[in-house]
């Protein structure tokens, strides 16, 4: 037989204005295993829960139920309460008389009898409660980070101070991310390799830090603290250990194509070194171009390679990281501006994006830091037309950031270098916060060869050729549409999330919003957050920033991740979790693709599935869509829930004292 | 179970309910090891194969019978006393076949009135009938049974395991005469079964090429092995057709129905409320698909509020 004590909270003043607490009190008392019924001010206060844990032992209780707010406010401090009374803590059941009674329903009887009801449905629920104990493992404090971006570089370089084990993966086969590929950076014009370089080398040779090039997450299992993550590393055909990027290998390549590194610019080799000066100083073999894939018996790189790197018969491979936290930075992409035809982009030869001047600005880019247009000579009248795409609702509603800016640090280039003779930025709105932004341009006024023309509406221009040179039309502010000759245009096409971000959200289950930013967890107070416990998101891959911005989320990133996971602490496992009755198990598989956590296996001989119980979060649904009743959840039973049930609908249960007169619920 | 001379042969009796005679007919799908059994035993009661009067049976002792196989859903009041009758002169009640198992087929009846059935079947004039019940019933529902022979109709070596134990001895209470996994577990088409896949639309037996080696849920086809008890040597998808339920639920589900729209439910995709619908639209008649066999005793098809035997 239970002892059941029931203690009802008057919540200060929030429960009994409605609810009448006397005839609650006195229908309980009818209740089949309850032995106390108590009536407490405030019982999570620090004297109720004193008085509770003193009533447990006194009264010696084996089950409680507490009547008073929602289970998700103090649940687990009265579970805490049962434990140090030395009851397991789980032999407490909560029902909700505050929220889903005081508090909803104006009606005294309606609402005092609907409590009894739940109060009843709570009582008969923990007679069927078992004991049940949670299982600890030790938390993981390695760190998993996506992308080696400048974000995901500075979120491992910090975790690596101390002495995290980083996994840094990144999809291409050099770090750095974008930065690397530029001449120079605003707002202070620094050598963007003398920026990034150190640092890459440092992250290069960190003994702490694992880099994965050429690889990509496929799945991840688990939860902060311990996770799974599955890495699929494509083969790079040359061995790391014996390249030494000299490029013996791409002079002999007969394959020529694009060369996505320098779009429009120039054309690569089917194995290729990826930019001059990239890190590491590796070759890479393309199987999509090179013509072994092809079916031709090529081995002019083999042959030509001093140093006998090159890896036919490399295969792709793939390998499981134990890791307790994932941060995400993927960066960016910017759209392409051939879809709004009106730029002419991919059609006018002299349209050129912000990015391609990037790599012509280049010192060791493909024109050795000259402005050419298609032709080869030089443009007198450059056009620079922002807000291609961004802040229209139709495209991308965000501004990008960094657009204006880096405009500017491209005027003080090519004006310093005297690339052209003149500039005309057309802009709507100039956005340039900080100081540092501000004495960019003021360093620009009031030189006669610059020109800033502001459009009507971003978004809103369209470049036509006009006796070989190109016209840059666009309605002004007073909708006169205006037009201005030009020899080559550079667009600043809008950043949106990188190509790869939806897939990655779909495996990481992180939500992207329209223009596909990890931009779903974050507040006013956290740019970091992802929307899923020990997953962080930083940099561009939360959306647009700057350099230091990508730089302080990875350090806000790694920051948070170093304040969560410490070393030697343990993870307390939920002992609510599913489990599997074999005997019953036909193995038909249904609950397997419907695990949200990847917690159910199948095996053979005899078919039948098994629950990963440090994997399962205990959510219920494969018990719920067992069609065997195979699979249990843990306090959540058939018996529990037919028993809360059947006892609020006012059925007797078995051994049911209520058929007593006077006890019968209310209905 | 009292201990008796091994040699004695055991008293059978065997019956029919509401019923199609299909359950009769598994009796003689034994085929050659029928005349075998029959030699092993005393049939004392078996009206629809031979001479058998109520009165007949009434002047049997009480427990007089080793066993009663019973099949057919229970309709009219005097299958209730028929019921009750060899419940008292048998020692163990066998539930023969799904309609005396869970109800069966008639018991798709209970979603109409007992008025609305005999109007629809007879019109003003019917017959005289013996007087049905509100509702049709599970043989369980009226009587303590003791056995589950399952099937609609039940296979030749599920009738061969009753009768074989029967006369040994050894016919224990409590049994199913079937696994006690669903079919799932032996169907041959089992591994073909991939946990991601998805229906987006429910397709009917007639409207599909149907792949022979192929697990039928992956072929849209709605099939009920994952909720029904195997043991049918899953002679249906043999045959090249989806499991309809005629064993009934596993174990402790309580209701087959309801665990087939939970796990079809868990197969649907749809990206929004019509594309479900649409899904739902290869679905023909829900109630008798998935409660085909077993809505008498189903949750909200078992309840026999205010009815009395």
């Amino acid at each position: 037989m239970c002892r059941i004590g029931v203690y009802i909270c008057e919540c200060g003043p929030n429960i009994g204005r409605t609810l009448r607490l006397p005839a609650l009190v006195q229908s309980t008392g009818n209740l089949t295993g309850v032995v106390r019924v108590r009536r407490v001010p405030v019982l999570c206060g620090r004297e109720g829960l004193d008085f509770l844990g003193e009533e447990i032992v006194a009264q010696g209780l084996d089950r409680v139920v507490v009547a008073g707010c929602s289970p998700r406010e103090h649940e687990s401090t009265f579970r805490s309460v049962l434990e140090r009374a030395g009851l397991n803590p789980y032999m407490l059941q909560v029902a909700n008389i505050r929220e889903q009674c005081e508090w909803v329903v104006r009606d005294r009887d309606q609402a005092t009898g609907l409590a009894r009801r739940l109060v009843a449905g709570a009582v008969a629920r923990v007679r069927h409660h078992e004991p049940l104990l949670p299982s600890e493992i030790a938390v993981s404090t390695d760190v998993v980070v996506i992308g080696a971006g400048t974000a995901g570089v500075r979120a491992a370089l910090t975790l690596a101070g101390k002495k995290r084990v980083v996994h840094l993966v990144e999809r291409l086969p050099c770090v750095g991310g974008k930065v690397p590929l530029y001449e120079d950076v605003f707002p202070g014009m620094a050598c963007a390799a003398c920026v990034m370089d150190p640092m890459l080398d440092e992250l290069l040779h960190h003994d702490g830090i694992r880099v994965h090039l050429m690889s990509s997450v496929e799945e991840l299992l688990g939860f902060k603290g311990n996770f799974t993550v599955r890495l699929l590393q494509s083969p790079r055909y040359v061995d790391p250990e014996a390249c030494l990027g000299c490029g013996a290998c791409v002079e002999a390549c007969p394959v020529r194509v694009p060369d996505e590194w320098n779009p429009g610019l120039a054309e690569r080799r089917a194995v290729a070194v990826p930019y001059p000066g990239v890190l590491p100083s590796l070759a890479v073999v393309d199987p999509r171009h090179c013509l072994r894939w092809q079916g031709e018996d090529c081995r002019a790189c083999e042959e030509a390679c001093p140093f006998d790197a090159v890896r036919f018969e490399e295969e792709a491979r793939v390998q499981e990281i134990q890791a307790g936290a994932v941060i995400v930075a993927t960066g960016f992409d910017l759209s392409d501006p051939g879809r709004f035809p009106q730029y002419g982009y991919g059609r006018l030869a002299d349209v050129i994006t912000s990015f391609e001047l990037e790599r012509m600005l280049n010192s060791s880019g493909p024109t050795g830091g000259r402005v050419l247009r298609k032709d080869g000579t030089v443009p007198g009248h450059a056009g620079f037309v922002l807000c291609v795409g961004s802040r229209d609702p139709r495209a991308a509603p965000h501004c990008s950031e960094v657009c204006c800016r880096y405009t500017l640090k491209f005027l003080h280039r090519i004006l310093a270098q005297g690339a052209v003779d003149r500039a005309t930025v057309f802009h709507a709105g100039l956005h340039l916060p900080g100081g540092a932004s501000q004495d960019l341009y003021r360093a620009l006024e009031g030189n006669p060869s610059v020109h800033f023309v502001r459009m009507g509406a971003p978004n809103s221009a369209g470049i036509l050729e006009q006796n070989g040179s190109l016209a840059v039309r666009f309605p002004d502010e007073e909708g006169r549409v205006r037009s201005h000759l030009v020899d080559m245009a550079i667009l600043a096409p809008a950043m949106e999330g990188a190509s790869g971000n939806r897939e990655l959200a779909r495996i990481l289950h992180l939500e992207t919003g329209g223009t596909g930013f990890f931009d779903q967890g974050i507040t006013l107070l956290d740019r970091v957050e992802a929307g899923r416990e020990g997953v962080f998101v930083a940099g561009c891959a939360a959306g647009p920033t700057d350099i230091l911005g990508a730089a302080t989320g990875g350090q806000a990133a790694a920051g948070r991740v170093l304040s969560e996971l410490v070393p030697g602490e343990t993870l307390r496992l939920e002992p609510v979790t599913a489990g599997v009755d074999e005997t019953l198990c036909s193995g038909c598989a249904v609950c397997e693709g419907l695990c949200p956590y990847g917690a159910i296996e199948r095996k053979d001989d005899p078919p039948r599935i098994m629950v990963n119980r440090v994997l399962c979060r205990g959510c219920g649904t494969c018990a719920a869509a067992c069609p065997s009743g195979a699979v249990h959840c843990a306090h959540f039973s058939d018996g529990q829930i037919a028993a809360e049930v059947e006892a609020m609908l006012g059925r007797e249960d078995q051994g049911e004292r209520s058929k007593e007169k006077g006890s019968r619920i209310a209905g | 179970m009292k201990s008796r001379p091994a040699r004695r042969r055991p008293k059978l009796g065997m019956t029919w309910l509401s019923s199609c005679g299909g359950c009769e007919e598994s009796i003689l799908d034994l085929g050659p090891d029928l005349a075998g059994i029959l030699g092993q035993v005393d049939l004392v009661y078996w009206p629809i194969g031979m001479d058998g009067r109520m009165e007949d049976l009434c002047k049997v002792p009480d427990g007089g019978l080793d066993a009663v196989l019973i099949n057919g859903s229970v309709r009219t009041e005097e299958h209730v006393e028929t019921a009750g009758l060899l419940r008292q002169k048998a020692r163990i009640v066998v539930a023969h076949g799904s309609c005396a198992h869970l109800g069966g087929v008639y018991g798709l009846a209970n979603l109409f009135s007992r008025e609305a059935v005999l109007e629809r079947s007879y019109g003003e004039d019917g017959p005289r009938l013996p007087r049905l019940l509100d509702r049709v019933k599970a043989l369980g529902d009226v009587v303590k049974v003791d056995v589950v022979i399952p099937g609609c109709p039940p296979t030749p070596d599920r009738v061969r395991e009753a009768l074989d134990s029967l006369i040994r001895g050894t016919l224990a209470r409590g049994a199913v005469l079937a696994d006690d996994r669903a079919l799932c577990r032996t169907c041959p088409r089992g591994e073909t079964r991939r946990p991601d896949t998805r229906i987006r639309r429910f397709r009917r037996v007639h409207e599909a090429t149907l792949d022979p080696d192929l697990c039928f849920l992956e072929q849209g086809i709605v099939c009920l092995g994952p909720v029904t008890r195997g043991g049918c040597e899953a002679r249906c998808v043999r045959g090249n057709l989806p499991c309809r339920g005629c064993f009934g639920p596993v174990g402790e589900v309580k209701d087959q129905g309801g665990g087939g729209v939970g796990f079809l439910a868990a197969l649907l995709e749809g990206a929004s409320e019509e594309e479900l619908e649409q899904a739902l639209d290869g679905l023909a008649d829900p109630t008798g698909l998935l409660y085909r066999y077993s809505l008498p005793s189903s949750l909200f098809g078992g309840r026999n509020e205010g009815e009395g035997p």
